[in-house]
């Protein structure tokens, strides 16, 4: 096979350098704009950290207020050892609470009995 | 292949010149790595934009090193990029089929690029780099040495090591010039 026909010189898409133009005047404006974000993310930045920082988040005490779910996922305490049926004769020793989750299509329930 | 105007600085008429006498040996460069002329223009442009954005830190004695240098690192990522797609079942079809062959002589030079392409791609990338810079791009020993950062012995056995190899896969291939 010829060098020439291996090595064939292909000429680009016509109009390259005004396509490259435009792309360089672009630049001025995305500077612009990135003045008008940088504050403003950073002001979100600010208020997130001084309401955190307000004050300290005990974690585990979170999870001790909240109980039950919040208490198993950190290991404070075990999950029930045995699935648990709630009857009607069971209503006067059991109490039944439900847990706030973020999940709406997920329902947690605590539950506590009297031995 | 310096431009001579040392301290000057990178203008945008400078840059336009570099573009206007680059864009085609460029554009040829960065077609063998990802074969498609859309995105070959595309890859070459954004070379030329990211040059033009650090043009404050950018010495124009090595400006032509630079932009070749960034545009052979972004087709690779692109080339990266696209097998990744295709893994992911992404990509529809990798070739782009916008031209047709009309007659019996345009698929003769359909064929024949078909067959300078597999030849290429079956290069490693370390020759494929030296021979499309040196045939495609006419670049000498000196200036891809400058672009790859190896020594200019090396680019010469490399570009003898992939002619040889592209001249077995395409049945011979007669003798270069340069």
């Amino acid at each position: 096979m010829k060098h020439r026909e291996v090595f064939e010189r292909l000429d680009p898409p016509p109009g390259g350098l005004a396509r490259l133009r435009d792309r360089l005047e672009d630049r001025p404006r995305a500077r612009w704009a990135r003045l008008v974000w940088a504050p403003a993310v950073a002001l979100g930045v600010a208020v997130v950290f001084v309401r955190v920082g307000g004050g300290k988040v005990d974690v585990l005490a979170a999870a001790r207020g909240q109980g039950g779910a919040s208490e198993v996922g950190l290991g404070l305490s075990a999950p029930p050892e045995a699935v648990v049926t709630l009857t009607d004769e069971s209503r006067s020793t059991t109490a039944l609470a439900r847990v706030p989750t973020s999940d709406p299509r997920v329902a947690m329930f605590r539950f506590a009995t009297l031995r | 292949m310096a431009d001579n105007r040392e301290n000057a600085g990178l203008d945008q008429a400078l840059l336009e010149r570099l573009y206007v006498r680059l864009e085609k040996p460029m554009f040829n460069v960065v077609y063998r790595w990802v074969w498609n002329p859309d995105e070959a223009e595309d890859i070459v442009q954004d070379a030329f934009v990211r040059v033009w954005r650090a043009r404050e830190r950018v010495d124009v004695t090595t400006v032509e090193a630079l932009l070749y240098r960034t545009a052979l690192n972004l087709a690779s990522n692109h080339r990266r990029a696209r097998r990744v797609r295709g893994w992911l079942g992404l990509d529809d079809v990798e070739e782009v089929a916008s031209r047709r062959p009309s007659t019996e002589q345009a698929l003769d030079a359909e064929q024949t690029r078909a067959r300078v392409r597999a030849a290429v791609e079956a290069l490693p990338e370390k020759l494929r780099r030296v021979v499309v810079l040196s045939e495609y791009a006419e670049l000498s020993y000196a200036e891809i040495s400058a672009i790859l950062g190896v020594p200019t012995g090396t680019v010469g056995s490399r570009r003898n090591t992939a002619l040889r190899q592209l001249g077995e896969a395409l049945g011979g291939l007669e003798e270069s010039t340069s």
